[in-house]
């Protein structure tokens, strides 16, 4: 089997950079959150119908397809429920033609809470949510019983859900909750390390330019061997995160292992290139100027979301240990 | 009606620029290759007039095999078909021989109007539109920011420095286009997908019928013989102030003519 990312997966996350490089800057990440930026043109070279069926006017890709392309808009930091609307979305309403039809064409943002979440995200740039209860799938119309909780991210803001709220919920009898969370835990970790590529980016050009003792403080070891764990750990992650979505959407029997593999190692190496950012630019990396803080935040809300690293290395170690194939 | 866009694929901007250490030619190799800026625009307007009078649009490049790239986005946009002009001969052609090579290939695929970006970020002679109508025989029409077909009359506003000049001839025609002239789409996911499927045709020097001694480094008509690195920036003067920087400063301004 080819491992490799092919030359369309890779189109489709060029195209997405290319968008998100012209319509969704820092500044936007900053200011814009509430106007959803880039959503409406990513809408248009067709992002979020990618994992909807073709007969609904979706592209029928797969999870794996668009792997690098979510990637991306971890990389941008884009604000919105997107991991929600590309990934868990689909197999939530798979059972609602026209729920469908608005997803594929972008009109229609979803945020979710699944499995073990408490909060959800976004839910205020949702038009939709979709909240699992006793495995079964529930539609909420935005807006209702929810409130704002404080959260170490201000752009990917979290919300509770009022108990009351689900008396008007609708059930999805179509709805796939499980197969939804595998997805979005994914998406978020394809996230994550689209997130950690941008602070290491970011990191090593400061560390080229930032001069201390007559030298770039990039010349040092001390720096460079930082940096380098960095990618090592980050170049680790993603093939872990693309293995993960090939086995979400082949259902193999190691779905959830490779799922809990990915997160974890997505989220600590994410994690490890926020500390890396945050001790190499020094303290101008604390300030509100600076948007690495931004990206700061932003993997520590996505590390902890749809699972931290301990229960995913967790469930890892458990699914390891009780496989008789490995351990006769 | 039959578009063909003339593309070129360019090293990316923001990267190294280099020359070949052996024939001082563009190392293309040393950087990344990217569609040029200009030409995308070119392929969006193409495509508009498509959408509007019907037809089919065809992508043509010149440029060795890793240009392929150039040619798959330009098909991603919505261009139908592509003609890829490709062999090492043509390696080092300057903007004569390039005008000859696509003139040769434009006549054999046939066209009813050309469009290219007024310039690549590259070579930048920006001389090609104007070769290639002159080559074809048919009206030139270039630097449009605006371009409007009525039957077999194009019209054009040509950008000037004082405003802009309305400029019209008739079908075939060679245009050029700036960048004011619209905002290229990006490819979309189905567009990427449905790329791959696309007719793309490889000709090489012999099946476009060129002429041995009229392309390539050979038959350039002017030399690169030494290429160096432009010297570093001198380092600025300091002026210390103690108590009489303003009368440095003005002294300074006024022995360069300034004050």
């Amino acid at each position: 089997m080819d491992f490799a990312l092919t030359d369309d997966q890779l189109a489709l996350a060029a195209t997405v950079r290319e968008v998100l490089r012209a319509h969704c800057p820092p500044e936007e990440v900053r200011h814009g959150r509430d106007r959803r930026p880039a959503w409406a043109r990513l809408a248009g070279v067709g992002l979020f119908a990618a994992l909807v069926p073709e007969e609904h006017g979706g592209l029928g890709l797969r999870l794996a397809d668009t792997v690098p392309a979510l990637e991306e808009t971890g990389r941008a930091a884009m604000p919105g429920p997107v991991a929600e609307t590309v990934a868990a979305a689909p197999a939530l309403l798979a059972g609602e033609p026209d729920s469908l039809g608005g997803l594929a064409s972008g009109k229609l943002p979803v945020s979710v809470r699944l499995g073990e979440q408490v909060y959800i995200p976004d839910a205020d740039l949702a038009e939709l949510l979709v909240v699992e209860s006793g495995g079964r799938a529930y539609a909420l119309p935005a807006g209702t019983g929810l409130t704002h909780q404080p959260g170490v991210d201000p752009v990917r803001r979290l919300f509770s859900l009022a108990p009351s709220a689900l008396d008007a919920a609708r059930p999805l009898p179509g709805g796939d909750p499980r197969l939804a969370l595998r997805r979005v835990t994914v998406a978020t970790a394809a996230q994550l390390v689209g997130a950690a590529r941008h602070l290491l980016d970011t990191t090593v050009a400061y560390a080229g330019t930032r001069r201390q003792f007559g030298a770039p403080i990039g010349s040092f070891q001390a720096v460079k061997h930082r940096l380098a764990d960095v990618a090592i750990a980050v170049e680790f992650a993603a093939p872990l995160v693309y293995r993960a979505a090939l086995s979400v959407d082949a259902a193999r029997p190691t779905a959830d292992r490779d799922v809990s593999a990915a997160k974890a190692a997505a989220g600590e190496a994410a994690e490890q290139a926020a500390r890396t950012a945050l001790q190499v630019h020094g303290a101008i990396g604390y300030t509100d100027e600076l948007d690495l803080r931004l990206w700061l935040a932003r993997v520590w809300s996505l590390a902890a979301a749809y699972g931290g690293t301990a229960p995913h290395r967790a469930r890892l170690r458990e699914s390891i240990l009780s496989d008789p194939g490995r351990w006769p | 009606m039959n578009i063909v866009v003339c593309v070129k694929q360019v090293p990316d901007t923001a990267t190294e620029r280099k020359l070949r250490s052996d024939d001082n030619t563009l190392d293309r190799d040393a950087a990344d290759g990217v569609v040029n800026e200009l030409d995308e625009y070119a392929v969006e307007e193409a495509l508009r007039l498509k959408e509007a009078h019907g037809g089919e649009v065809t992508v043509l490049t010149m440029g060795p095999d890793k240009a392929a790239d150039t040619i798959r986005k330009a098909l991603a946009m919505g261009a139908d078909k592509a003609v890829h002009l490709v062999d090492d001969a043509l390696h080092g052609s300057d903007a004569l021989s390039t005008s000859y090579a696509m003139a040769q290939t434009l006549k054999k695929i046939g066209f009813d109007l050309v469009i290219l970006g007024s310039e690549s970020t590259d070579a930048r002679t920006g001389v090609l539109a104007a070769m290639l109508a002159e080559r074809l025989g048919v009206a030139q029409l270039t630097l449009a920011n605006k371009v409007e077909v009525e039957g077999s009359a194009v019209t054009i506003q040509r950008v000037t420095d004082y405003g802009y000049d309305k400029v019209q001839g008739s079908l075939p025609a060679v245009i050029s286009v700036v960048e004011k002239i619209n905002e290229p789409r990006y490819p979309s996911f189905k567009g990427i997908m449905a790329a791959k499927k696309k007719p793309v045709q490889k000709l090489g020097a012999a099946e476009a019928e060129l002429a041995a001694d009229q392309i390539g480094l050979g038959a350039a008509w002017s030399e690169v013989t030494e290429a160096a690195a432009a010297p570093p920036r001198a380092a600025g003067t300091v002026v210390k102030d103690e108590g009489d920087g303003g009368v440095k400063t003005a002294d300074f301004l006024s022995s360069k003519k300034f004050i």
